[in-house]
């Protein structure tokens, strides 16, 4: 490694090879604070999430405003990691591995932006719920509920390690969340044909189990980024 | 400043004086330089022209553009260095905390102590290392132990450790990379109030470059930096305000845009300025 | 030869044949033989020169060997020597490092660090080269107009101004081109970022030419002064001129002043006076001072070299 620099000059004593890490140490915090703010996003996802599902179960009116404010600061946060993104870009040359973390970390982004809206979207279903007659709620959807946000933090924390492996063990919980989706739509038409006057209760329910069922294969959209990451290959990891 | 009707005009041929698209505002105490419509000649040619523009205190001032259109004519301005040069002068002005550089009585010499420089092919002294950094301060009058300045400059030019040992053996015998801090250190010695860089890197390899930039982050704390280069991704990379300059159809240079290094690089107002950056001149 | 481009070049066995052997460059050779040829005339000039001179005079050195160096002159031959000469090849030589070196170097100094680059000093630059070319019979002239005639009373007032003194500033006078031309040179090649770098951290010109001009020049400036003094060594006509070619001359006990406001002669001066002289032993005489002159000029250009390379690696 030393005779790579200075070629031509006579080999002399602590030539301009400082430890790996010092040589960018402007860029490395830059590229640092933009994961930062990746996870905080994630939590804040995770956390939309959660008081959906609640919303959802507990017929809780105000909890599903909630959520559908904190949907600002969602989009907010996305944009603010756009834009640092496309500057670290633009003025850091970032190459091989850099850039690709980069790219994922821009894509892991905008997916978790929509699922912020479909969280809100759950949210808006638990408020038309919540003004018709109550219908007991498919337990299945909240069972999808919990999976989705366990999936989440698993994704979150798979790009926080930046690992092939627990990205790849995401989408092993992907299959089961097909399967209850397919519950809950039996479950929805059964209902529908036994009690047609709790039709629109059973679509609502529909719609949420399939806004999940989304949320699902979005994460799974963010383990494939990780995996991009690590390998640099683009793999579907959902098929 | 930015006015959008003008973007189309601004085709190569060579604008009035007016201010430059996208100048920046800083507040007063903030300025250290402030040019006021300075022109540089050599004898009869015009190198520089009518060049309005305020350099920030502790930051980094990067100004590109592509070769011959005047950017280190412009650096030198600012510490007299062209004084050197038979039949160098200027018009307009340069104010240096608000008092005119190029005033009648205003000894350059001085100027040059408040305003060190460091120049494109590392020139150390023939001397030795301690030497080297012990001649700005013995010349401007410091008399006694030098040792603790000496040391205390090469810490900051992060140098020290590799210099300790052996900083009476001549200036000459160290890499590229290594002159090239020895002359920051040198040029620290006077306890300068701004830097001023010109195209420092350009003789060095990519990873002495990066070294030397990351030390002007460092040094921003304690100086102003004023960076000529043309390697634009230095600028992008390393400095916190951008100026660009390009040559007018007289072969003088002009301001086009000066503006925050994020706003330029990622949204230049002027479409020159975009056509350099991504490299698209013809 | 085959012309190159046509489409079977490509195989190996084309080009094989395309690159290998020789062309027959005659008119190179023809040049070659030519230049060598020019190289051997001027060494067998040298040869037989040295031959000549060596021939005739190291008998001179086997009979009397040191006793020649220090003799005075005399009219007799086998008991003349160079003695004299040398000391007052010497004395001179003191003269013109006093008076040349310091104005000669002063000067290259102004016109290198100082004078602005205007008509007038380049005027004065183109002129200074035309006076190293002027022969010195001319400054012997000048000599005699100015230090023997015209400062007679200075220069040597009991021997009409032809004295030591007047040679000696004669002699300045004739060296002080090339000093200043040697000197401006030196100071040229102190590369333009020593300069630049000094005055970055606000030196002052004077500040600059001292601690970082001068001294980085120094070397350049030594040998071409040397080189000049060795040139003043040997010069013969001027100081025929100015009163160099005088016969009897004792050394040594006398003061300072009388030394020289007195008579003097040089070596070449002396072996200058052995030639006119028609006995056959002064031939012998001759060849001898000549071979002195030519072992003293060498020895003095080699320590030119030497100096300069060992300062050369210093820095």
């Amino acid at each position: 490694m030393e005779q790579m620099t200075e070629s031509g000059d006579p080999p002399t004593i602590g030539a301009d090879e400082p430890t790996r890490a010092s040589l960018r140490r402007t860029f490395e915090e830059q590229l640092d604070s933009i994961k930062d703010d990746v996870l905080r996003l994630g939590a804040l996802v995770e956390a939309q999430l959660q008081r959906a599902g609640q919303a959802l179960l507990n017929r809780d009116v105000d909890l599903a405003d909630n959520v559908r404010w904190g949907d600002g600061e969602v989009n907010e946060l996305q944009r603010q990691v756009n834009l640092e993104i496309t500057s670290v870009i633009a003025r850091q040359g970032p190459m091989a591995r850099d850039i690709r973390e980069l790219l994922a970390l821009y894509h892991a982004a905008a997916e978790l932006e929509r699922m912020g809206d479909y969280a809100t979207s759950i949210a808006k279903l638990a408020q038309q719920l919540a003004s018709e007659p109550e219908v007991p709620l498919f337990p299945e959807i909240t069972h999808m509920e919990q999976l989705c946000r366990s999936q989440l933090h698993a994704a979150m924390r798979a790009l926080v390690d930046v690992s092939e492996e627990q990205a790849r063990d995401v989408c092993l919980g992907d299959d089961e969340l097909d399967h209850l989706y397919n519950t809950v739509y039996e479950d929805a038409i059964t209902l529908m044909q036994r009690t047609p006057d709790r039709a629109r209760q059973a679509t609502h329910m529909l719609f949420a189990a399939h806004h999940l069922e989304r949320l699902g294969d979005r994460v799974t959209n963010i383990a494939e980024d990780v995996v991009f990451l690590v390998t640099g290959r683009i793999e579907d990891l959902n098929p | 400043m930015i006015r959008p009707h003008d973007l189309d005009e601004r085709q190569g041929a060579a604008p009035a004086a007016e201010v430059a698209l996208g100048a920046v505002e800083f507040d007063d105490d903030e300025v250290v330089f402030e040019l006021e419509s300075l022109s540089c000649y050599y004898g009869a040619f015009r190198a520089v022209r009518d060049i309005s523009l305020k350099v920030p205190k502790n930051r980094i001032t990067a100004i590109i553009g592509p070769s011959g259109c005047g950017k280190s004519t412009l650096l030198r301005s600012f510490n007299r260095m062209n004084d050197l040069v038979d039949g160098a002068r200027i018009d307009g002005r340069i104010l240096y905390h608000g008092v005119d550089l190029y005033a009648d009585g205003v000894d350059p010499v001085e100027v040059r102590r408040r305003i060190g420089m460091v120049f494109q092919k590392p020139n150390p002294f023939p001397k030795s290392i301690y030497e080297n950094v012990a001649f700005g301060p013995r010349v401007a009058g410091v008399r006694g132990n030098l040792d603790g300045l000496v040391e205390e400059s090469l810490r900051r030019a992060a140098l020290w450790d590799e210099v300790k040992d052996k900083l009476k053996s001549p200036g000459t015998a160290l890499s590229g990379g290594q002159q090239q801090r020895l002359c920051i250190a040198r040029a620290i010695a006077v306890e300068p109030d701004v830097i001023l860089m010109d195209e420092p890197c350009s003789s060095l390899d990519p990873i002495a470059t990066l070294r030397i930039e990351e030390l002007m982050h460092e040094l921003k704390e304690n100086y102003t930096i004023v960076i000529v280069t043309h390697n634009m991704q230095q600028a992008a990379r390393a400095s916190d305000y951008t100026a660009f300059l390009t040559m007018a159809e007289d072969r003088a240079g002009y301001l086009v845009e000066m503006s925050d290094t994020d706003q330029l690089f990622t949204r230049p107002a002027s479409s020159l300025t975009e056509d350099y950056i991504t490299g698209r001149f013809g | 030869m085959a012309s190159i481009g046509s489409a079977a070049t490509t195989s190996a066995e084309a080009v094989r044949r395309g690159i290998s052997g020789r062309r027959m460059d005659v008119a190179g050779r023809l040049f070659e033989g030519v230049l060598l040829l020019s190289l051997l005339i001027s060494l067998a000039v040298l040869v037989t020169l040295l031959a000549d001179v060596t021939g005739r005079g190291m008998g001179v050195f086997v009979e009397r060997g040191l006793g020649f160096v220090t003799a005075p002159l005399s009219s007799d031959p086998g008991r003349a020597g160079i003695g004299q000469g040398v000391f007052g090849s010497l004395m001179l030589m003191l003269i013109v490092a006093v008076v040349a070196f310091p104005v000669g170097i002063g000067a290259a100094i102004y016109l290198e660090e100082y004078a602005r680059d205007t008509r007038a000093t380049r005027f004065f630059t183109a002129n200074i080269r035309n006076l190293a070319g002027v022969p010195s019979i001319v400054y012997g002239l000048l000599g005699l107009a100015v230090f023997v005639i015209a400062l007679r009373s200075l220069t040597g007032p009991q021997v009409v101004g032809r004295s030591i003194l007047s040679g000696g500033l004669t002699l300045a006078i004739v060296v002080l081109p090339i000093v200043i031309i040697t000197a401006s040179e030196a100071l040229r090649a102190v590369p333009r970022g020593i300069r630049e770098a000094a005055f970055g951290v606000g030196a002052t010109r004077w500040q600059v030419v001292r601690s970082h001009v001068v001294p980085y020049a120094a070397p350049g400036i030594l040998t071409g002064t040397i080189l000049a003094m060795a040139r003043a060594f040997g010069e013969t006509a001027p100081l025929i001129m100015v009163g160099g070619a005088v016969s009897f001359l004792s050394t040594g006990d006398r003061g300072v002043l009388e030394t020289l406001q007195g008579k003097y002669t040089t070596l070449p001066t002396s072996i200058y006076q052995w030639v006119q002289e028609p006995r056959r032993e002064f031939v012998e005489l001759t060849a001898a001072g000549i071979i002195a002159l030519l072992v003293t000029i060498l020895l003095v250009n080699g320590l030119a070299i030497i100096l300069r390379n060992r300062f050369a690696r210093r820095w």
